[in-house]
């Protein structure tokens, strides 16, 4: 192996600890920046994993509510009201997630992983539940907001 | 809340997204460093992960391998095998993480992470309170605990 023993590719930790001496140190000219600059972009990436997965967990939730009413009960009703919760939570300690909540395609992906777990949780098949999102954000987070059967 | 909304301890996107333009722009200045430094130290602790847990399996089934001689089999064996094999990967490819195996420290953590498996898997309660093996013997490929 021909790679610099310090270099990102080759010892990541030998790369870390000279990056984060140098960042101490103010020797600002011999960073690698591009690399330090990717790893601190990532850093709010698990935040919104987070959003994105209890997002897909509250839909659905949503969805078995209103396709398998019979099967109502507090548990339902209980995961719903706690990923409300948390979800506001994060978004009112991470303003910058709202972006996320701006993007078709970060919808069209949640609602994709909603439907999946809607579907393996229910026993019902895909065509059975909408193909796109039903409903608006404000709805879907709105405490008085159970969907009832779609009457066809 | 008073927090800057950009701090590192309020909206940890915006804190990323304006410290990476304030790097790739050059303003030194203006870096919140001592986080940076922090995040930056914390990059390689994937690897370290996997050292950990690899080097508290392989323990583990050397415990097993040792005092459950009725069930040694080819499973357990090839087990031994695999994370010798994981364990010399990670210190090729990382080789600072050697520093952990000199610590007593991390020696601990990863022998009470072994003995807790162990006695999950076995049901033996019997096991030595400190690891009694070198590094050398448990990556020795012809070691197998009688």
């Amino acid at each position: 192996m021909s790679t610099n023993p310090n270099s990102y590719d080759g010892d990541v930790i030998a790369w870390a600890n000279e990056q984060a001496r140098l960042l101490r140190a103010g020797q600002f000219s011999k960073l690698d920046i591009e690399h330090i600059a990717e790893e601190i972009e990532d850093v709010g990436k698990s935040e919104q994993r987070e959003l994105e997965n209890r997002m897909a967990i509250l839909l659905a939730h949503l969805l078995k509510w209103q396709h398998q009413p019979e099967r109502r009960g507090n548990s339902w009703r209980n995961t719903i009201k706690e990923q409300r919760n948390r979800i506001a939570n994060r978004i009112r300690k991470t303003p910058s997630l709202k972006a996320d909540l701006q993007e078709p395609e970060w919808w069209a992906g949640v609602w994709a992983d909603g439907l999946d777990i809607a579907v393996k949780e229910t026993g019902l098949l895909y065509d059975d539940f909408p193909e796109l999102r039903s409903w608006s954000f404000e709805q879907i987070m709105d405490a008085d907001f159970w969907p009832e059967e779609a009457s066809i | 809340m008073s927090a800057n909304p950009n701090s590192y301890d309020g909206d940890v996107i915006a804190w990323a997204n304006e410290q990476a333009r304030l790097l790739r722009s050059g303003q030194f200045s203006k870096l919140d460093i001592e986080h940076i430094a922090e995040e930056i130290e914390d990059v390689g602790k994937s690897e370290k992960r996997e050292l950990r847990s690899r080097m508290a399996v392989l323990l583990t089934h050397l415990l097993k391998w040792q005092y459950q001689t009725g069930y040694r089999g080819n499973s357990w064996r090839r087990t031994i095998k695999e994370q010798r094999r994981g364990i010399v990967g990670c210190l090729k490819e990382t080789p600072s993480l050697k520093a952990d195996l000199n610590q007593s420290d991390w020696w601990e953590w990863v022998w009470a992470d072994a003995i807790s498996l162990a006695v999950k898997e076995t049901g033996l309660d019997c096991f030595p309170e400190s690891c009694q093996w070198d590094f050398d013997q448990i990556m020795d490929p012809d070691f197998w605990p009688d």
